[in-house]
C-alpha cells in the first residue's frame, strides 16, 4: 500500500514537473548576417491548449529566442496539433536551439533582442477576380460549381422589368395627347 | 402619228366654218393698262412680254407645243428640248368667236379656245396635249383635232394616290415615249433632272414671293402677282427665274402692313386677261394675300422630289407632283383642299375666305355647300361670289363684298 | 445613304481603337462555353463556321447587327439572335444573361428599331447595291403588302426553329449534334459571308466534307442570293425578314422616337409613302393627328425629309422636338426647296 502512493507520488511529481522538448537541428546557412528559421512541430494531443506554452531556447545559454508562433491545426479536444514556429538566428555564433513546451512553460512577452517583423498581407485589387465557376471533370460527367456572388446579377431583373413596362406602356398611351380630337 | 379623232369628218369641219380674223386680242390690250397701278419697275419686263406674244411669228427653230391644267408634265416636253405653252385663257372676247362651234350653255373658256384655235392663232403649235379633267376639256379632244393634232391624257376621276400611281405612271410613261418617237429626240435621264432642276428653281422663287404676299400683301400688286403667273405660261423657263427673281428683290423693300382686311381667294381659275373679280375686291376694300387656285398655287407650290434617281422614278415623282398633289376639283380632291384652306388661314390670321364660281362651271360649285358648312363649324368667314365675263353684275357684286367686309371688320371687334 | 456609311464605318474605327484596352469589366460576366463541349471545339479553317472571334475587349451583344464572324471587331461581340442560340446551347444561367438583356432592351427603348435604318453594315451594303441598281437605270420593283407579312412570317418562323434547335443540342443526351447544328441560324445568314469583308477577312464560302455542312452551305448561298435580290430590286425587303430586326420592332412602337403626323397640313400627295424603303403607308392613310410609329419602320426618317408641308411630319424624342434636317443629307435635287415660308 505504502510502495503504491509512493509510486503514484512518484508518477504525480513526474506529471507535475512535465515539461516536454524537441531538439532541432538545422544547416546554417553559408551567408552572413541575421537570417530566419522557420518549421513546424508537431504535438501529441492534450498537452497544451496555447501557443504560450511553447518558447524556443538556445541549448547553450538557456536563454528564451524571441519567435512567433503560428498555431496551423488542432486536436479534437482544442489542444495544439502543429504550430509554426520563426525564430531569428545569426550565422556567426552557430548555436543549438530547443523548443520546450508544457503547461507550466511561459512565453516571455518583452524581449531584449528584437522579435521577427511583423507582417503585412496585401491584395491584388480589382484585376483578376476569382472565377464563377470552377469546373470539375469526374470521368464522364461535368459538375459545374458555381463559386459567385449569388446576389450580385439579379439586381439587373429591376430595371428590366421596368425598362419593359414602359415600352408596353408608351406603346398604348403615346396617342393619349391626341385622343381629344 | 394619225389623228386619232374625228378621222372621217375632218376635212368636212372644216369646209363648213368660215374664219374670222377681226377680233386681234383687244381684250388683253385693255388690260394691259393695270401696268400703270404697279409699283414695281421690274414689271415692265413682264408686260412687255405679253404684248411681244400678240400674234407675232415665232422662230421656226423652236418647236412648239400646247397643253391645259396643270395635270400635264411640262418637264417631260422641257427634256425633249420642246417649248411649252398653257392655253388656258380667259379671253372673253373670244368668247363669240367660239359659238360658232360651241353655241349654248357651256364653259366660256372652253368657247375662248376653240374661237382661238379655229381662227389660226395657234398655228405656230406642233401639236395639243388635252388632259381628261372636266367634261369639256376633255372633249376638246375631238373638236380641236380638226385643226391640230391631239394627244389626250387622262389621269382618271380617282386621286388617291396608292391605288392609282401605278395607272399614272404607265400613261405618263407611255406619253414621254410618244414625245421622243414623234420628234425624233433623245432625252435620258440627264435632261429629266436638269429640267426637273428648272421647275424646282421656278417653285422655290414662287414660295418666296407668295411668302411675301401673305405677310404684305401692297409689296406686290395682286394684278401684278397674276400677270407673273400668266407670263409663266409662254414665257422660256430660265428668262422667267431671272425676271422673277428681281421682281422679288425690288419689292422686298416695299414692306408695309396693309390696313385692309386680308383674304384668301379660291375657286375656279382667275387668268389674265380676265380680272374682273380682283377688281372688285380692289374696289370693295378686300386685300387678296394668299390664293389657292390651279393658276396661282397649285401649279407652283409642289416641288419634284426625286429620290429614286432612275428613269421611271423620275416619272413617277413627276405624277405625285402634278396629279396627286394637285387640287383640280376634277380629281376627288374635297378633303385636301378644305384641309388647305383652314390650315392657311389659321396659320397665317387671314380674315375671310372669298370662293369665285364661274358662271356654267359645275365642278367648283358642287363644291360650295360643303366648304360652307365646314368653314362655319371653324368660325372662317366665308363667301361664295358667281359671275361670268360680262360687266353687267359688277355693282352687285361689289356691294356683296362690301357687306361680307363689314361682317370681317365687326367680327374683328 | 452618305452619312449611313459615315456612321458604320465610324463605329468600326472606334472599335478597333477598343480593341487595344485591355479592361475587363465586372458589371458584365464572361459567357464562356463548358470546358470540353463539342460546341467549341475548334471550328478549323475549312468548317462553315470559322471564322469565330477571339473573346473581344467588352462582351455585349447590342441591337445592331455585329457578327461574331468579324473578329476584328473589338467593342461588340455579336448580334442577339447568336446570344440566345449560343447561351441557349450552353444552358448558362439566366442570373449572367440578365446584364446583356439589360443593355439590349435599354437601347431599344431609346431608339427602336433605328439601328436598322443607320447603323447596321448589312443594311449598308444593301443601300450600296440600290446605289448601284440606281447607276445602272434600273426600275425598282416594288411589292404589295402581302408579300411582306409573308417574309415576316418567314422570319419569325426561322427565329424559332433556330431557338428550338438551340436548345434540343444544349440536352445532355443530344450534345454530340452540336459539331452541325451549333448557331443554326448563323451558318445561313447572309453577314456571315459579308462582315468579314468589312475586317478584311476571307469568309469561309464552302464546306462540302458531310451532308449536313453541305446542306447549310447550300442554303447560305440562296440566303445570300435572295438577300442580293432583294436589295437590288426592292428596298429594303430583306429588312421584313431578318430576324434581329424583328426582335429589334418590337420595341417600336413605345421607343423614344416618335413620328408625329399633323393631318390638317396634309394634302395627300403621297410622297412619304412613295419614298418609304420599307413600303408602309401608314403615315399616309392616318386622317387625324397621331403618332404612327409602326412595326415595321426603320426610323430612317426619309418620310420627314421630303414631305413638301412644313410641320406636317415631325421626329420627336421624348417629346422633345429635334431638327432633322441638319444631319440628314439627301442627294435629291429638291433639297434647296424644302425652305419653307418664314
Amino acid at each position: 500500500m505504502k510502495k503504491f502512493i509512493f509510486l503514484l507520488l512518484v508518477c504525480r511529481c513526474s506529471f507535475l514537473f512535465s515539461s516536454e522538448k524537441i531538439d532541432i537541428s538545422f544547416e546554417y546557412p553559408g551567408l552572413k548576417g541575421d537570417f530566419y528559421v522557420s518549421g513546424t512541430i508537431f504535438l501529441p494531443p492534450a498537452s497544451i491548449f496555447s501557443s504560450d506554452n511553447i518558447s524556443v531556447m538556445d541549448t547553450v545559454t538557456k536563454k528564451e529566442v524571441p519567435s512567433k508562433i503560428t498555431v496551423s491545426e488542432k486536436w479534437p479536444d482544442g489542444s495544439i496539433l502543429s504550430a509554426e514556429i520563426i525564430f531569428p538566428a545569426n550565422a556567426s555564433k552557430k548555436t543549438q536551439y530547443t523548443i520546450f513546451y508544457g503547461n507550466e512553460v511561459k512565453r516571455n512577452k518583452i524581449f531584449s533582442e528584437p522579435a521577427v517583423l511583423p507582417t503585412i498581407s496585401f491584395s491584388t485589387g480589382s484585376t483578376g477576380r476569382t472565377a464563377e465557376n470552377i469546373d470539375v471533370s469526374v470521368g464522364q460527367i461535368n459538375v459545374r460549381v458555381d463559386k459567385s456572388i449569388s446576389v450580385r446579377y439579379w439586381w439587373y431583373v429591376l430595371p428590366l422589368m421596368l425598362l419593359i413596362f414602359f415600352t408596353v406602356y408608351r406603346s398604348l398611351t403615346i396617342n393619349r395627347n391626341y385622343k381629344s380630337e | 402619228m394619225q389623228k386619232r379623232f374625228l378621222n372621217k369628218y375632218n376635212e368636212l369641219i372644216l369646209r363648213n366654218l368660215s374664219s374670222k380674223k377681226a377680233f386681234l386680242n383687244d381684250d388683253i390690250k385693255q388690260a394691259l393698262k393695270y401696268r400703270e397701278r404697279s409699283n414695281l419697275s421690274s414689271m415692265d419686263g413682264f408686260y412687255k412680254a405679253i404684248e411681244a406674244n400678240l400674234g407675232v411669228e415665232k422662230t421656226q427653230k423652236d418647236r412648239y407645243i400646247g397643253y391645259f391644267c396643270s395635270i400635264v408634265p411640262e418637264e417631260l416636253l422641257i427634256a425633249c428640248s420642246l417649248k411649252p405653252v398653257r392655253l388656258c385663257c380667259e379671253d372673253y372676247t373670244w368668247t363669240n368667236a367660239g359659238e360658232e362651234i360651241l353655241p349654248g350653255d357651256i364653259c366660256p373658256v372652253i368657247k375662248a379656245i376653240c374661237g382661238k384655235f379655229y381662227n389660226n392663232v395657234y398655228d405656230y403649235l406642233e401639236l395639243v396635249i388635252v388632259p381628261g379633267t372636266c367634261d369639256p376639256k376633255a372633249k376638246l379632244a375631238e373638236l380641236l383635232s380638226p385643226v391640230k393634232e391631239v394627244y389626250f391624257l387622262d389621269p382618271g376621276r380617282d386621286s388617291d394616290y396608292l391605288e392609282n400611281v401605278d395607272k399614272w405612271t404607265d400613261r405618263y410613261t407611255k406619253f414621254f415615249q410618244f414625245l421622243r418617237q414623234r420628234f425624233q429626240c433623245h432625252a435620258g435621264k440627264k435632261q429629266l433632272l436638269t429640267a426637273c432642276k428648272l421647275t424646282n428653281e421656278r417653285t422655290e422663287i414662287f414660295k418666296k414671293i407668295y411668302a411675301l404676299r401673305i405677310k404684305f400683301p401692297g409689296a406686290i400688286n395682286i394684278f401684278d402677282y397674276y400677270v407673273m403667273i400668266y407670263t409663266s405660261f409662254f414665257m422660256d423657263i430660265e428668262q422667267w427665274n431671272k425676271m422673277a427673281e428681281k421682281v422679288y428683290e425690288q419689292a422686298r423693300e416695299k414692306q408695309s402692313l396693309s390696313k385692309k382686311p386680308k383674304v384668301l381667294l379660291s375657286g375656279s381659275p382667275v387668268i389674265f386677261p380676265n380680272f374682273k373679280i380682283l377688281d372688285v375686291l380692289d374696289q370693295a376694300g378686300l386685300e387678296v394675300a394668299a390664293d389657292i387656285q390651279c393658276t396661282g398655287f397649285g401649279r407652283f407650290y409642289n416641288p419634284v422630289a426625286i429620290d429614286e434617281d432612275t428613269e421611271s422614278g423620275i416619272i413617277r415623282a413627276l405624277t405625285l407632283k402634278n396629279i396627286a398633289g394637285s387640287i383640280c376639283p376634277c380629281l376627288l380632291t374635297l378633303e385636301k383642299l378644305i384641309n388647305l384652306i383652314i390650315d392657311t388661314v389659321s396659320q397665317y390670321r387671314l380674315d375671310g375666305v372669298v370662293y369665285y364660281n364661274l358662271r356654267l362651271c359645275q365642278v367648283f360649285e358642287t363644291q360650295t355647300t360643303i366648304i360652307r358648312q365646314v368653314l362655319k363649324e371653324n368660325k372662317i368667314p366665308f363667301l361664295s361670289v358667281k359671275t361670268d365675263f360680262g360687266k353687267e353684275d359688277t355693282g352687285q357684286l361689289k356691294t356683296r363684298l362690301e357687306a361680307f367686309r363689314e361682317i370681317i371688320q365687326s367680327g374683328k371687334e | 445613304m452618305l452619312s449611313l456609311i459615315l456612321l458604320v464605318y465610324g463605329g468600326y474605327i472606334f472599335k478597333e481603337w477598343k480593341e487595344s484596352a485591355e479592361t475587363q469589366q465586372s458589371i458584365f460576366p464572361s459567357l464562356k462555353a463548358p470546358a470540353g463541349s463539342i460546341s467549341t471545339t475548334k471550328f478549323e479553317k475549312g468548317s462553315i463556321l470559322w471564322p469565330s472571334g477571339a473573346t473581344p475587349v467588352i462582351e455585349n451583344y447590342p441591337p445592331t447587327l455585329v457578327c461574331r464572324f468579324n473578329p476584328k471587331g473589338g467593342m461588340f461581340k455579336a448580334c442577339i439572335l447568336h446570344f440566345f442560340s449560343e447561351n441557349l446551347t450552353w444552358r448558362t444561367q439566366v442570373k449572367y444573361l440578365l446584364p446583356y438583356i439589360t443593355l439590349f432592351v435599354f437601347l431599344c427603348f431609346l431608339f427602336g428599331r433605328a439601328w436598322c435604318g443607320w447603323v447596321c453594315p448589312i443594311g449598308t451594303t444593301g443601300d450600296f447595291l440600290t446605289f448601284l441598281r440606281r447607276k445602272m437605270n434600273i426600275p425598282v420593283k416594288r411589292f404589295p403588302a402581302n408579300f411582306r407579312k409573308n417574309l415576316s412570317f418567314t422570319g419569325y418562323a426561322l427565329t424559332v426553329i433556330t431557338l428550338a434547335i438551340s436548345t434540343l443540342i444544349g440536352m445532355p443526351n443530344l450534345t454530340r449534334y452540336q459539331c452541325y447544328w451549333f448557331l443554326p441560324y448563323c451558318q445561313i445568314c447572309p453577314a456571315r459571308l459579308i462582315c468579314p469583308m468589312f475586317g478584311l477577312i476571307k469568309p469561309n464560302w464552302k464546306d462540302f466534307s458531310t451532308g449536313i455542312t453541305t446542306t447549310f452551305t447550300i442554303l447560305a448561298w440562296i440566303v445570300l442570293g435572295f438577300f442580293i435580290a432583294a436589295f437590288y430590286w426592292g428596298r429594303r425587303i430583306w429588312c421584313h425578314m431578318c430576324p434581329v430586326g424583328l426582335i429589334n420592332s418590337w420595341f417600336n412602337r413605345g421607343c423614344g422616337i416618335e413620328l408625329h403626323k399633323k393631318a390638317v397640313k396634309c394634302i395627300k400627295c403621297g410622297y412619304c409613302a412613295d419614298v418609304c424603303p420599307m413600303g408602309l403607308t401608314k403615315m399616309y392613310e392616318i386622317d387625324k393627328d397621331s403618332v404612327y410609329n409602326q412595326t415595321g419602320c426603320i426610323m430612317c426618317m426619309r418620310c420627314i425629309e421630303i414631305c413638301p408641308r412644313k410641320g406636317c411630319l415631325t421626329v420627336k424624342f421624348f417629346g422633345r422636338k429635334i431638327n432633322v434636317e441638319n444631319f440628314i443629307r439627301r442627294k435629291t435635287d429638291a433639297k434647296k426647296v424644302f425652305e419653307q415660308i418664314q
